[in-house]
Parts: structure tokens; C-alpha cells; sequence
């Protein structure tokens, strides 16, 4: 029992009051926020604010939304039917190791879900698993850092959602799990680099083929429209809407089923996401009336500015949604995960493979560092 | 998997095994008799449970208002949902010869099993006195009433046609004589005999 309970109990009380004073002046912040909101939508149509994205460019906020062709404030609800469509998700795991394992492996693992609704068939599923290859197109043997794995999983995620052939008439929706702006951190060096510019050409590539484009994120944290407020009021009057999250607004501003408006993503990549890949993103509420849940959807412009893939869009996340019955989320992207993630023994095994097939060589593997083989003696049981 | 092929083998000891095979294979019935080849033969035996482990997402879905047909074929046909089926080992063929006396090793993981034809259930029900009649009625674990009419109805339908009434008769018999100490056994055991052959006339004279 390496945790000190008698120890963390005050502490355990000290953190529930902080988040009760938290939790309990967080109505009435919402409640300014929603007003700011109404404000905002009223003065745009009035004429005001034409130049949100030049003034934010120049100013010092880091990460906001901005309005965009629908009026801020508004609610869109789902339509009733669609026409027919096809969905299509992907999901990336990865093997990374330390310098305390055998040997240096960096593989990743990318799982795509085909379904077509209404079909009545199985959906299709491809799972491609890989090393990691250096820029000269060798495997890469040498420890790798996990952000770059990770950033090597993401881009490979879009890359099979865009090159994905489908021959069906009717519409693709490409979904993934997360949102589209590609993470990474730190954004410099050569490498990081040529994966961004990997990725951008599958955003690319996506949107010229005409797929409606989707990064889903359950649970969403953002406060982008928070911000957004902050920012164009904050000189006008005091406020403090600080700790609150875009969601905490729209799930007083969304019925069941319902999206927020459209808003531009102003990020510091921003810049690099331009013409039909600029991104955007509302919010949907994939709840119900007693338990609302607000998720973020982003998406491109190329989907964005289209109001009959938008609701289709909607409509086919709402229904994947229905699938999981009382915890909403849309069934192909779990699915999506459920044939992607890699587990304990799977790394184990690659590992096992790649020692055998170098011993067979005649080459000595190498071992593991004493450090980690006596972290992983816990794991044994005794015999029997 | 070949389409003979029922299932290949996951767990094992010389009493039984338990075979798993794809949710989306058709498995055989309760109390269908199987084998198991073997380096000089085969094992024997009876299928007495059959039973699909769930996972949380099927108990997600079990409890949402609507399944689409393509969410329940994708759970059937992509996840991998074995299902499994426990084996009651009944004899072993060796060399040519069938005994009614349990297999002298276990089979192996991934042997295969198969389902075995009328002429074989006929073969292997005539060879010996229905000593393997043991294995099914002494072991508490099993569904002993219902799995002994499945196993004596198989068997009525796998002799020839003037042979059937005889061995019906036979191995009720030898059902009798094990299981005159234990009446409520018995009586149970006697009720599925009848409850079976009732169902096969019904479905006769319709």
C-alpha cells in the first residue's frame, strides 16, 4: 500500500472544498457567458466586429473561436432523415520503448471501420501495422522520442482515412477520434516538420475528394468560445468567466440532438491550416433531456461551408451515438479502437519475435536493463 | 477451418475439454457427439454446455433501445467473441479399437474437433455393454437428464432402421440399472427419455 491515506486524507478535504467553490459559482458565470454570447451574435448582425480574425491575429490570445457564417448564438437541430451514406473511422496505437528495453521498437499500429447504415452488411475492417521508418525510408532501430511516435500515429491515421477507396455514390464521412489540428510538441526540428507537412497533404487530399471530414473529442475541455468572449468584452466591462469550458455553455444552450453555430479555430497553426482545410468546429449535444453531453466537432472548411453535409454530418453522429445506448459515442469509432489499440503481451510478443529472429542471425539481442527486469518481478506468480 | 471442422480445442484434461469456435460458425447441437483425432485414433465425446462470454460492449448494446443489423453482424462476424463448448469425453478409438474407458492422455491445444456421422455414432454406440453411460450419469455437474435423452435420441436416429426400437430399448435399460439407487435421477432422466421421443412423434404426425 504505497500511498499514504492518513496523509492524503486532509488534503482530500481541502480539494473537495476548492471544487465545490469552483462548482458553485459556475451557474452564474454561465449564465454571464450566455448573455456575452447573445451580445456578441446581436452585434455581429448589427454590423459590428467585421474584423475579428485580423484584430485577434494581431493580439496576444493564443487559442479562441471565431464566428464565423452562422450566428453564434444559434441552436441547429438534427433533421428527422438523411440521405443514404457511408461512415468511415480510423485509430492508431503504437509500441515505443525505453533505452531499459531489449531492443529500440517503434511500430505503429492503424485500424480503419467501414460501415454503410442501412446496408444490413458486416462492416469492413483493415488493421496495417508497421515500423516506423526514418526520412531516408529505412526502419527506423534507434530509440525514438514518444512525441514523435505519437505525431508518426496521427498522421498515419489520416493517411488511411484519405487514401481509403470508396467507389460507393454516397456520401463518406471520414471520422477520427480527437480533434483534426495535429498535436505536436515541440513543432520544430526536420522531422516534426515533414510529418506536419504529411499531414496537411492527407487534410488535403480529404477534402479534394469530396469526403465530409469530422475529429470527434468526447468530454471536451475547450474553453475557445470562453476566450472568445473574454477577449472582445473584457476591455467593455468586468467580467469573470474564467474556469468555465464551452461545454458548461452549451449544454444550457443545446436541446438533445442539437449543434451549436460554426466556429473558426484561431490557433497558433492556424496559419498552416488555409483554403478548404481551415479548420472549424461546433458543438453537438449527443445526450439526452436528463443528462446532457456536449462533445466538439471539428472539421474543414471544404465540410464547414456546406450546410447539407454539416447536418448530414449531424445526423449520422447522432445515430452512432444511439448505438451505445445511455454513454453516447459513436459506435464505429470504438470500434475503430477496439481493433487498433495494441496490448501489454502483443508488445511483448514483437519484442519476442525480434529477439528470436536476431538470435536465429547468430546476433545477440541484448537485455533488458536490470532496473526494469526488477520492476517487472512483481508481475510473477509462484508456482504451483 | 475446413467446414467439417467444428471447433479447435482450448482448454483440456482426460475428462473433457472445452472447444472454442467463431460466433458466426454454426456449432453443434447439445449433446451432439464429437471426436478428436488423435495420433493412432480418436476421443469421443458428448457436447454438454455451449455458452458466449459477453464483454462490456455487448452489455452496452444489450441495454440501448435499437441494434442495427450491421452492429449485431459486426459483434457476430469481426469481434472476436468465441464461443465455446464443453466436452464430456465418452471413449477413445486406438488403433482401430473403440473403448468406452476415458482417453489415456488429454488432446492437445488446437486439435480439432468434429462432428461425428450417423455411421460413427452407430459404430461407437454398439462397441462395448454403454459403459460410457458412467461418465453421464454420475457426474453431477451436467445437465444428466437432458443430455442423456439428447445422447439416446441422437443414437435412435443413428441406428438402422430395424435395429433402432432394440437399442432404445437396451440403453434405457442400462439407464435404469446405473441409476437404480438414485429415484429422483432417475425419475428426471426418464421424464427427458420420454419428453424427447414424445416431441420426435409430434413431429412425425405432423
Amino acid at each position: 500500500m504505497p500511498i499514504n491515506y492518513l496523509e492524503l486524507k486532509p488534503q482530500v478535504a481541502e480539494y473537495c472544498q476548492q471544487a465545490h467553490d469552483r462548482i458553485a459559482s459556475r451557474p452564474e458565470k454561465v449564465s454571464l457567458a450566455i448573455n456575452l454570447l447573445q451580445r456578441l451574435a446581436d452585434e455581429l448582425q448589427r454590423g459590428q466586429h467585421q474584423d475579428l480574425s485580423i484584430r485577434v491575429a494581431d493580439s496576444t490570445v493564443k487559442r479562441s473561436a471565431l464566428p464565423a457564417h452562422e450566428a453564434p448564438n444559434h441552436a441547429f437541430q438534427p433533421t428527422a432523415d438523411a440521405e443514404p451514406y457511408a461512415l468511415l473511422a480510423s485509430d492508431g496505437s503504437q509500441i515505443t520503448s525505453s533505452h531499459h528495453d531489449i531492443l529500440p521498437l517503434s511500430v505503429i499500429n492503424t485500424s480503419t471501420v467501414y460501415m454503410r447504415p442501412g446496408s444490413g452488411q458486416a462492416p469492413q475492417i483493415q488493421t496495417q501495422t508497421e515500423f516506423i521508418r526514418t526520412q531516408n525510408g529505412s526502419i527506423a532501430i534507434d530509440f525514438m522520442p514518444e512525441q514523435l511516435v505519437n505525431t508518426s500515429r496521427d498522421v498515419r491515421e489520416l493517411q488511411v482515412l484519405a487514401h481509403f477507396s470508396h467507389n460507393a455514390i454516397c456520401p463518406l464521412i471520414a471520422l477520427g477520434d480527437g480533434p483534426l489540428e495535429l498535436f505536436q510538441e515541440p513543432r520544430s526540428g526536420e522531422t516534426h516538420q515533414t510529418l506536419f507537412q504529411e499531414y496537411l497533404q492527407a487534410l488535403f487530399t480529404l477534402t479534394k475528394s469530396g469526403r465530409i471530414i469530422a475529429g470527434y473529442t468526447d468530454k471536451p475541455r475547450a474553453d475557445l468560445v470562453v476566450k472568445l468572449l473574454e477577449w472582445i468584452f473584457q476591455t467593455q466591462q468586468a467580467l469573470d468567466i474564467s474556469s468555465i469550458t464551452d461545454a458548461d455553455i452549451f449544454s444550457r444552450l443545446l436541446s438533445p440532438g442539437a449543434r451549436s453555430a460554426i466556429f473558426a479555430l484561431h490557433s497558433p497553426s492556424s496559419s498552416a491550416y488555409q483554403g478548404d482545410i481551415t479548420l472549424h468546429f461546433f458543438y453537438l449535444n449527443v445526450g439526452s433531456s436528463s443528462h446532457p453531453w456536449i462533445v466538439r466537432v471539428e472539421t474543414t472548411a471544404s465540410t464547414a461551408m456546406q450546410p447539407g453535409a454539416v447536418a448530414l454530418l449531424q445526423h449520422a453522429l447522432l445515430t452512432q451515438c444511439t448505438l451505445m445506448g445511455m454513454r453516447p459515442y459513436p459506435y464505429i469509432l470504438h470500434r475503430a479502437h477496439e481493433e487498433a489499440v495494441v496490448h501489454v503481451d502483443e508488445r511483448e510478443g514483437v519484442m519476442q519475435m525480434l529477439s528470436s529472429a536476431l538470435t536465429q542471425m547468430g546476433m545477440n539481442p541484448g537485455a533488458q536493463s536490470n532496473k526494469l527486469n526488477a520492476k517487472e518481478l512483481g508481475k510473477r506468480t509462484r508456482l504451483k | 477451418m475446413d467446414k467439417l471442422t467444428a471447433g479447435r480445442l482450448l482448454r483440456s484434461n482426460t475428462r473433457g475439454c472445452v472447444v472454442g469456435c467463431h460466433i458466426s460458425q454454426s456449432p453443434p447441437d447439445f449433446g451432439s457427439m464429437i471426436y478428436i483425432p488423435t495420433g493412432d485414433g480418436r476421443i469421443y465425446g458428448l457436447v454438454y454446455d455451449i455458452h458466449i462470454d459477453d464483454d462490456g460492449l455487448v452489455r452496452q448494446l444489450a441495454a440501448s433501445d435499437s441494434i442495427s443489423d450491421e452492429v449485431i453482424l459486426d459483434n457476430r462476424l469481426n469481434r472476436n467473441t468465441p464461443l465455446e463448448m464443453s466436452i464430456l469425453f465418452i471413449g477413445y478409438e486406438s488403433n482401430g479399437a473403440i473403448s468406452h474407458l476415458l482417453p489415456p492422455h488429454p488432446p492437445l491445444s488446437l486439435d480439432t474437433m468434429h462432428l461425428c456421422s450417423r455411421e460413427e455414432i452407430r459404430l461407437f454406440t454398439h462397441a462395448g455393454n454403454f459403459g460410457y453411460f458412467r461418465y453421464l450419469l454420475t457426474n453431477p455437474d451436467l445437465p444428466i437428464a437432458d443430455l442423456v435423452a439428447a445422447h439416446i435420441i441422437s443414437g435412435y436416429r443413428s441406428q438402422t432402421a430395424t435395429d433402432s426400437e432394440h437399442w432404445k430399448t437396451l440403453a434405457i435399460d442400462r439407464v435404469i440399472t446405473l441409476l437404480r439407487d438414485n429415484h429422483d435421477i432417475l425419475n428426471q432422466v426418464l421424464f427427458a427419455i420420454s419428453d424427447a421421443f414424445n416431441a420426435i412423434v409430434t413431429i412425425q404426425e405432423d
